[in-house]
């Protein structure tokens, strides 16, 4: 990394909050939240394209950061939006007409990231990491077939949850099965790939 | 309480890409600059994915969630996961699972079972179990007494052999689009008349060679009307596209999803084609 690099993100933190712990806290959100944005959106590589975005602000922020009224996250959005605009154009000039064999790859394609069976074995796993409360909490809740509002307010009542923090908590367990699921997902692959390479 | 919940209303027509552009700019300078809104619409995609993998998703939710929600790999990754929990809780049911009991005479009945008088439990448990297998008895005599005469026209109608019609007075035809991108939701309306007995549906398919397909038709609330399981592509002109006819007895004026799956495909792809029947004089 450059020392003009150094300097950019230091000049960003310190934008995002005096305080630089909470200032790490504050990017670390709004990289959070422009993934997320971006997979909403559709796009494949979310992750890359909310870097470029904050490498944008980064190369601006000296000259930006005095100036600008208001919440910082919010001038990200505007570059996020034109990344996105750029990102679209670019699709569009290289897809003019979508020919049946096109259709049929999206219709038909195995999809390379469809590891359902493995990710039944990886959450066996995972469980077993959460606290028997928590883990009793996400069985209970998935083991309704229908998610009624009744059923979800004896399920909280029974944890000892305030309904809206029952959805909170779930949704929390489920974010972390989630992460540790993926972590899984790609020792395995990585221990597939060694494999297959020793062999060879 | 109402603002909450046209907030989630929102919130799921945004996850669902069909929010116009202001309001989804809107909210996303929302979800950038406020984490507990973040946390909102997270916590929302969750249900929306449960609610996709128990099949309680509304067939136009459902061609939306297939169409747009699931447009990047990281959300179907998140798909995986829901998949895998749903999976996990069935296999693993445990009998101390809480049932729902609400109030009045449901949780009167409840109380029943949570006496301690055996005989009385098991006296009411005979009755009931009683009552409730000649229920199903009666309502499956009534329906398959109804029903064949729809059900075995529509699978003679379907069959390999069958012709495909001209449209006419007593025949509604009409080529529907599958829901594969944006900006494409609306369903065909077809009109069909006292006169009309039968609807054909021309579904063009990627496949370009003969193949089968399983073929469901869904209301738009998500109840199902029919399922044939081995449709074949039938030759019109130089292509070879799948042709659902339909007796019209089976249909009334209402939003339908016809959702086709291609037999020999070892990816589960849906292509779901929409439409809306009316009637007209």
């Amino acid at each position: 990394m450059t020392k003009g690099w150094e300097d950019n993100f230091e000049a960003l933190l310190a934008w995002l909050d005096p305080d630089r712990e909470r200032a790490g806290a504050k990017y670390e959100e709004i990289r959070h939240g422009l993934v997320n944005i971006f997979n909403w959106r559709g796009c494949s590589d979310s992750e890359d394209l909310a870097d470029e975005t904050i490498s944008r602000v980064m190369k601006k922020v000296s000259e930006v950061a005095a100036t600008y009224k208001g919440d910082p996250a919010l001038y990200f959005y505007g570059v996020a939006k034109r990344l996105l605009f750029e990102v679209n154009r670019r699709a569009q000039s290289k897809v003019e007409k979508i020919t049946p064999e096109q259709l049929r790859d999206t219709l038909v394609a195995d999809d390379p990231d469809d590891n359902s069976e493995e990710a039944y074995e990886c959450l066996e796993s995972c469980l077993q990491k959460l606290s028997a409360s928590d883990r009793e909490l996400i069985l209970n809740y998935y083991q309704q077939e229908q998610h009624t509002i009744e059923y979800r307010r004896q399920l909280a009542q029974r944890h000892g949850l305030a309904p809206n923090n029952l959805r909170v908590k779930v949704y929390r367990i489920r974010a972390m099965l989630h992460e540790c699921i993926q972590s899984c997902l790609k020792t395995r692959t990585a221990n597939e790939t060694n494999s297959l390479e020793n062999h060879d | 309480m109402k603002d909450v919940d046209e907030e989630h209303v929102l919130i799921r027509r945004y996850l669902l890409g069909e929010l116009e552009e202001e309001l989804r700019e809107q909210l996303e300078q929302r979800v950038i600059s406020d984490s507990d809104y973040k946390q909102e619409v997270l916590i929302t995609e969750g249900e929306l994915l449960d609610e996709f993998v128990s099949g309680e998703l509304s067939p136009h939710d459902r061609a939306l969630f297939l169409r747009n929600f699931l447009a990047s790999p990281a959300q179907r990754r998140k798909l995986e996961t829901a998949k895998a929990l749903h999976a996990y809780a069935v296999n693993h049911k445990s009998p101390d699972t809480p049932a729902v009991v609400e109030g009045g005479w449901l949780k009167s009945l409840f109380a029943l079972f949570s006496s301690r008088r055996r005989f009385l439990q098991f006296a009411w448990a005979t009755v009931i179990l009683l009552a409730v297998l000649g229920s199903v008895l009666l309502i499956y005599s009534i329906i398959s007494s109804q029903r064949p005469s729809y059900y075995d026209e529509l699978v003679m109608l379907n069959q390999p052999s069958s012709p495909v019609l001209e449209p006419g007075s007593s025949v509604a035809s009409a080529q529907l689009s599958p829901l594969l991108f944006r900006g494409n939701s609306d369903a065909k309306t077809i009109s069909v008349t006292p006169e009309t007995d039968k609807l054909q549906l021309l579904l063009p398919t990627a496949a370009g060679t003969p193949a089968k397909y399983r073929v469901t038709l869904k209301e738009n609330g998500g109840a199902q009307v029919f399922e044939l399981p081995d449709v074949s592509t039938r030759q019109v002109g130089a292509n070879s596209i799948l042709v659902l006819q339909i007796p019209v007895k089976m249909l009334t004026a209402n939003e339908y999803v016809v959702e086709t799956v291609e037999n020999s495909s070892s990816a589960d792809s849906v292509t779901v084609y929409p439409f809306r029947i009316q009637r007209s004089k």
